[in-house]
């Protein structure tokens, strides 16, 4: 098609409507900003829980003086239920390393010998998929004559899970909102562009122009909206996250926690995604109010 | 002619082409070997109804032929303008054919009606150009729409701008120009891309006397050129002034009040009679 002539036109109203065209891209940059952190928000503290809930899982206390048979023999059986992920066993001394291997806790104990700290099976269990709750688990391996005492954090695991389920849903909704919004404010953008150029589409009507003709110029602006607006609002939204990186860093380093940013195919995806809306939206726009 | 190697070795040939295989073709005026059949524009029993009681046109038949000038004259309100917009399908009749280079425009659909309108240059009373865009700009929408490439373009707006005597002004922004001088824009926009037929609608409604009749002189340049022109006008003194054909539309019928061809018989009979007296 007519592609300069098309490009041409585009560029000639960059100029005539500055104002409305400066006043739509920062609005949609600043909502698009807003999705972001929501997005980033969420995407942390879904790293986070789930690191939380990995490091938990199930501790298995066994008593003094056990042998290393009898150590073996229960790894393996607990290996092979179906849905534990990993086994590992830690003796007294290991024990004591990782407790002291932990800054926090190193004051005036020590002293502390290793027979002080009882020899344990770490039990990392999938997240997913398990035929049995971990309160049967514990139910279970309570009864083998070597194990002093099961701790599971069953409780308070479910909890959090329950917790960032319903921030998620929260977030989910919010943002299919924030779409549904972007999508309302840029066909009224064009529906307001379309009215302002009114006695330019009447011309052109007249000397000939086909309906793509016509629409082009508008599609490629609507499209232009949504993909400078998701660019802009990406990079502001990357200082943003590197700022409070900086700023809180002692903050996070408490909670053990590195604050992530969107990996790139979720850029791309978020990029796409808003400038299909936009494009989209200024289609719906043109079929409704290009009538001359 | 610079026009005839332009059409050897550019888009035209390629434009016109193309447009045999649209829905309606590209003709072109002034081309010696015509593929349309005379005349150019048929109404055969054309009505049309604005108010149910009263037709503003009725059972109006008219033919007009490849390169006439025609008058279309008529008080205000009795439906020049319509009769225009019929032709280039802004209105659509209620009754009757208008056949365009004999094919009958009333029932297309619309993607055919870009089409039609590339074969029709029409300039309006009120110039409708735009005003933020350049000179240039504004004649040159007329052939991007026909996807040509850029380098005639440039020529071709050059020389339709030297035709209507804006030559110069091409970068400068249209509404710096003075009513006349837009005016002339939108001819330029109309006869850029040489359509065959011109429609104007009372070009010179907005201008005074002076410059009412540059424009006139300026269409019947344009009429020199081989264009068929259609010029709706209520003021008499341009009418007076040449001998074209005049059809008159009054309470919805359209009248010959004089005929191009009694005219030009009358001017010929009397060139044989000076023929014979001068023996
Ligand atoms: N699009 C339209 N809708 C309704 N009425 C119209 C329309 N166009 C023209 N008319 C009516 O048709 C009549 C002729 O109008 P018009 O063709 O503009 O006359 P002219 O151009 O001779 O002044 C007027 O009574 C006008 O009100
Ligand atoms: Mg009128």
């Amino acid at each position: 098609m007519q592609m300069h002539s098309i490009l041409r036109r585009v560029f000639r109203r960059l100029g005539a409507e500055a104002r409305l065209q400066g006043v739509a891209l920062l609005t949609l940059t600043g909502a698009l900003i807003a999705m972001l952190i929501v997005v980033v928000f969420v995407l942390n503290m879904q790293l986070t829980t789930k690191s939380i809930l990995r490091r938990a899982n199930v501790a298995v206390f066994l008593k003094d003086g056990v042998s290393q048979e009898e150590i073996t023999q229960l790894q393996t059986s607990i290996e092979s239920v179906s849905g534990v992920r990993h086994v590992k066993y830690l003796s007294s001394a290991q024990v004591r390393e990782a407790f002291f291997s932990n800054e926090a806790s190193k004051d005036g104990l020590e002293g502390l010998p290793p027979e002080a700290f009882s020899p344990l099976i770490e039990i990392e269990i999938e997240e997913d998929g398990r035929s049995f709750t971990v309160q049967q688990l514990a139910e279970k391996l309570k009864r083998f004559e070597i194990v002093e005492a099961v701790e599971s954090h069953e409780s308070w695991q479910s909890e959090v899970r329950a917790i960032a389920s319903i921030i998620n849903r929260l977030a989910i909704a919010a943002l299919g909102l924030a779409l549904v919004g972007i999508a309302f404010f840029i066909s009224n953008v064009m529906k307001l562009t379309l009215s302002s150029r009114k006695d330019e589409i009447e011309i052109l009507r007249l000397c000939g122009a086909s309906d793509g003709f016509i629409q082009a110029p508008f599609l490629i602006e609507g499209a232009s909206y949504g993909f400078l607006a998701s660019w802009i609002s990406v990079t502001i939204t990357w200082f943003l996250k590197n700022l409070a990186d900086r700023e809180f860093d002692r903050v996070f380093d408490f909670i053990g926690v590195r604050l992530v940013f969107l990996d790139p195919w979720m850029i791309a995806a978020f990029i796409v995604i808003v400038t299909a809306i936009c494009t989209v939206a200024s289609a719906f726009s043109l079929r409704r109010y290009l009538h001359v | 002619m610079a026009m005839a190697s332009d059409l050897a070795n550019s888009g035209w040939e390629q434009a016109s082409e193309e447009g045999t295989r649209r829905p309606f073709a590209y003709f072109r005026a002034g081309l010696t070997q015509n593929p349309y059949p005379k005349p150019i524009l048929v109404f055969e029993n054309v009505t049309k109804f604005h108010r149910p009681d009263h037709p503003t046109l009725r059972n109006v038949c008219l033919e007009v032929q490849k390169g006439e000038f025609v008058f279309i004259t008529g008080p205000s309100g009795a439906g020049k303008s319509t009769f225009l917009q019929l032709i280039y399908q802004a209105q659509k009749v209620d009754d009757g054919r208008i056949l365009f280079c004999g094919k009958n425009i009333t029932r297309l659909n619309r993607d055919s009606l870009p089409y039609l309108r590339r074969n029709i240059g029409i300039v309006f009373q009120d110039f409708k150009v735009i005003p933020h865009w350049t000179v240039f700009e504004n004649v040159a929408i007329a052939l991007e729409i026909l996807g040509l490439p850029t380098r005639i373009i440039r020529s071709r707006v050059g020389e339709a701008l030297e035709r209507v005597g804006l030559k110069g002004k091409g970068a400068q922004e249209t509404r710096s120009l003075s009513g006349g001088e837009q005016q002339r824009v939108a001819i330029a926009r109309a006869i850029v891309g040489e359509p065959v037929l011109i429609l104007a609608d009372e070009p010179t409604g907005n201008l005074d006397p002076q410059l009412a009749l540059d424009i006139f002189t300026l269409f019947e340049e344009i009429h020199q050129t081989g264009a068929t022109v259609l010029f709706a006008t209520h003021d008499h003194s341009l009418i007076e002034r040449r001998s074209y054909r005049v059809i008159s539309i009054e309470n919805g019928y359209a009248k010959e009040v004089r005929s191009h061809s009694m005219r030009e018989s009358l001017h010929r009979s009397r060139k044989v009679l000076h023929a014979i007296a001068d023996r």
